[in-house]
């Protein structure tokens, strides 16, 4: 079995540095890249399978990977992570582009002689038109990540072929959350003519919409007009809906499915023991968090020491080992292994991080008598249906029950729990997010700011929304470390969420494929433009 | 004749009443609504409040329960039950696309019941208290233990383990490729029909036993008739009455089999239609679905009764 796993060199560089560095060097470079020796080959089409059909085509207005996987390859994007190195932005659309001194203008020079499929030549107003509607959407369109643009103050079209982003404020994170998979340019004809793209597959990607099945699968056939020459590879790729995780695995392990992706690591050993050298396992961090949230707007959590004392009840080490069957990675705000995160060092001294659990806990006990509760207190906690989830809430009542917290489970299923956390009616809450991208803008402006929508705790610490702000403008990376470092000091102190830690995942994929390179989050899109079939 | 059935179909109206209101209050009264599913993702939520109050309005569900009922029930009455509040496709054209494949798997799980239940209930009653018998009532009651999701998931891991083959994913019709088609379908329909064949054994084994005992077999078996001719001329014929009308009610759970083996064969029918709007709270299709389901049982009744009532004109008295 070629087995591998995976990091960014950046981040081994960076990891080295931090005392990361044996963790990291276990996720080494494992790539299916191109061999010495073998040239890429042209045809075959890719099959993977992702849990659910989308419920609807346009990805501004998404926010389900179940939507992203099957239509990804159909679209591109002003500027794209490079698919071999996720940390360097390579061009996409935009052939190149140029940022004022000051940071506030962003101009992109267009490609020339893209097309549409359906034909239109590419233009400025659709990338604009496309952009608007992220930004600002007109009544009617939901764009859910547009708090991560909130620097973005206007759209100018100087010509044809470019497009001007004029910014409030400089904002250094741009180009990388520019780069998400779901900004893609959509044609503004189609826009206009029917207000969204709800049920229509048009973009200027390497493969077009072919035929969708649903409760079956989604096709896509290579586009002949890409404007990449001699690309993509493939005939095409096939993503199918396959609900049961235990099917998915076992149409892997049959050879119906190319590439699949797991939470569990016994699964990886199912289908590792099964193919021998036919199949790959790649382990891959996830920039996926498992959290415990508090609810400051109900009594007593608004209190930060009670908040303290329910992190320092939990042992993150051993959540880990029970959440992510002990692969997963202790963290804090940042992603552990990324470019951002405080040192676990440094996240010792922080509530709920000390290795010496007995003392914390004995503090905790302290802090609960301080607040008034010195008999301990009761309280519900809601957690998501699922068996990560599950197991996990268990463990959190056990550990909290340790400093004289009494948790009563409640479990939701995926509807209910996301219902109540949206109306933070909730006490505790045990759930997880993702983000597509290891940036602190993209982290926090989804997750901590006051008007975050998965701000779910409603914290509003005044520290925080000032860095905030602060970091998002500093151009050098070590002076912007700096100031993320402390803000991330000042949530995590405050407890805006509990962060237990980060998930990994397991890449499974046919020896036969090429090029592919699975990445920290399958949300800076796969588009599978580089990849390759070595038999079809 | 004409006017028992009148006076049935007549009777089953409020139960269709009874049963489009179920689903509603159900659906209502769960926590969790679409438009918070549809913003949400499984990234990990995060749709304003204000946005999810949009939507719904957009949706149509801030308007009073009674009154989204009632345009509910008066779209329905037109046969048109509405659009998917998750997908806003035509609620009757995606059941539509779905129909074909329920019903396919139904009525192969039909068959392999019957090709089951049938000779296994009467040699089990032919040769009763012997170890045949024994040996079937081990296996019905197998059949009736075990859950359609388990035996469906030990199924896929068999063959996969052994094989490295699985049946194909997707759906093909069987006028385009029959062979295809059976090799997707065949799975499922013997875990559903394996696990109705589990009670209809033992209740032809039962109706057999009963006839066996009746004066005009012995007469049949005194004129020196075979064991064979016997029974598949006289037991079988007079057996089979109550095994055609559980076969009838066992329709709910030939439906409910779908639900589980549609999901685990990864087969896109109106069962596994019905699993994701009940997870995304699509109100609509989940209230249709359900009506139909109820319909057929309760239509499937009806005949039932009706041809009971045409062999036998004293049930119609009561």
């Amino acid at each position: 079995m070629a087995e591998g796993a995976l990091s960014r060199r950046r981040l081994m560089a960076i990891a080295a540095g931090t005392g990361l560095g044996a963790w990291a060097a276990a996720y080494r470079l494992a790539v299916a890249q191109t061999p010495a020796g073998e040239s890429p080959k042209y045809g075959g089409v890719l099959t993977q399978d992702i849990f659910a059909d989308p419920p609807h085509f346009d990805l501004h207005q998404s926010e389900t990977i179940a939507a992203l996987l099957p239509l990804a390859p159909c679209y591109s994007r002003l500027i794209q992570p490079d698919p071999f190195d996720v940390d360097k932005l390579i061009p996409d659309l935009a052939e190149r582009w140029d940022i004022s001194k000051d940071g506030k203008v962003y101009t992109f020079h267009l490609r020339r002689g893209v097309k549409f499929h359906h034909g239109k030549p590419l233009a400025a107003e659709d990338v604009k038109a496309s952009w608007d509607r992220i930004v600002s959407p007109p009544k009617g369109v939901f764009s859910v990540r547009k708090l991560i643009f909130d620097a973005i103050g206007g759209i100018e079209t100087p010509d044809a072929q470019t497009v001007r982003f004029v910014l409030k404020r400089p904002n250094w994170s741009l180009l990388t959350n520019i780069a998400h998979g779901w900004n893609v340019i959509f044609p503004k004809d189609i826009l206009d003519a029917k207000g969204d793209m709800k049920r229509d597959v048009v973009g200027t990607g390497p493969f077009k919409f072919k035929q969708y099945v649903r409760g079956v699968s989604l096709e896509v056939e290579r586009n002949p007009d890409y404007h990449v020459k001699g690309r993509p590879y493939l005939d095409g790729v096939k993503t199918f809906f396959i609900p049961d995780a235990n099917t998915a695995v076992n149409a892997y392990i049959a050879g119906q499915v190319l590439l699949h992706e797991v939470n569990l690591e016994s699964q990886a050993d199912q289908a590792r023991q099964q193919l021998g050298s036919r199949g790959v396992v790649v382990k891959t961090p996830q920039m996926s968090a498992l959290t415990m949230e508090l609810n400051s707007g109900r009594k007593p959590w608004g209190d930060p020491r009670v908040r303290q004392a329910a992190s320092m009840a939990i042992d993150r080490k051993e959540a880990m080992q029970v959440m992510t069957d002990g692969a997963g990675e202790v963290g804090g705000m940042m992603l552990p292994t990324g470019r951002w995160a405080l040192p676990l060092s440094e996240l010792g001294k922080l509530p709920g991080y000390s290795t010496d659990k007995a003392a914390e806990r004995a503090q905790a006990r302290k802090l609960l008598a301080e607040a008034g509760f010195p008999n301990g207190l009761k309280a519900a906690m809601a957690v998501r249906r699922g068996q990560q989830f599950e197991s996990a809430a268990i463990l959190l009542k056990d550990h909290l029950s340790q400093v004289g917290i009494e948790a009563n489970i409640e479990v939701l299923e995926t509807a209910a729990y996301l219902d109540r956390m949206a109306r933070r009616d909730f006490e505790i809450g045990g759930g997880s997010f993702s983000t597509a991208v290891d940036d602190p803008d993209a982290i926090l402006g989804q997750n901590y700011l006051c008007n975050a929508g998965r701000n779910y705790g409603n914290m509003c610490v005044p520290e925080v929304e000032k860095l905030f702000l602060e970091q998002s403008q500093i151009r050098d990376y070590k002076a912007r470390l700096q100031v993320v470092n402390q803000m991330e000091r000042a949530a995590l102190g405050a407890v805006m969420k509990a962060v237990l830690g980060f998930r990994v995942t397991w890449f499974l994929y046919s020896s036969a494929v090429r090029n592919y390179r699975p990445q920290y989050t399958r949300y800076l899109a796969e588009t599978r433009e580089q990849v390759w079939l070595a038999r079809s | 004749m004409f006017r028992y059935v009148l006076r049935r179909l007549v009777a089953t109206l409020p139960v269709l009443v009874v049963v489009s209101v179920i689903p509603f209050v159900i659906m209502r009264v769960a926590p969790g609504n679409v438009a918070q599913m549809l913003l949400s993702g499984d990234a990990g939520g995060g749709a304003s409040a204000q946005d999810a109050q949009e939507l719904n309005r957009q949706l149509g569900l801030d308007r009073p329960y009674p009154v989204q009922y009632v345009t509910f029930l008066g779209g329905l009455l037109r046969l048109d039950p509405g659009r998917s509040l998750w997908t806003k496709e035509p609620i009757l054209h995606e059941l539509w696309q779905r129909l074909p494949v329920t019903l396919e798997l139904t009525l192969l799980a039909v068959i392999i019941s019957w090709t089951i239940a049938v000779p296994t209930g009467v040699l089990s009653a032919m040769y009763q208290d012997t170890w045949v018998d024994y040996a079937f009532r081990i296996f019905t009651v197998a059949g009736l233990a075990v859950p359609a999701f388990w035996a469906g998931t030990l199924l896929v891991l068999l063959l996969v383990k052994q094989f490295h083959w699985m049946p194909p994913l997707g759906y093909v019709s069987p006028f385009v490729n029959l062979r295809l088609n059976l090799q997707q379908f065949i799975g499922p329909a013997v875990i559903i029909g394996f696990a109705t064949a589990a009670i209809l054994s033992r209740i032809t084994r039962s109706a057999v036993l009963e006839v066996l005992r009746e004066d005009y077999v012995r007469t049949a078996r005194a004129k020196g008739l075979s064991g064979l001719v016997v029974v598949g001329r006289h037991v079988l014929k007079n057996a089979l009455a109550p095994v055609v009308t559980l076969s009838a009610v066992q329709m709910g759970n030939l439906l409910g089999g779908a639900v589980v083996s549609e999901t685990i064969f990864t087969l896109p029918g109106v069962g596994r239609f019905l699993v994701d709007a009940i997870l995304h709270r699509d109100y609509p299709v989940v209230q249709t679905i359900v009506i139909l389901f109820a319909a057929v049982v309760v239509m499937l009744n009806l005949l039932t009764d009706v041809l009971y009532s045409w062999f036998d004109p004293r049930t119609r008295q009561t």
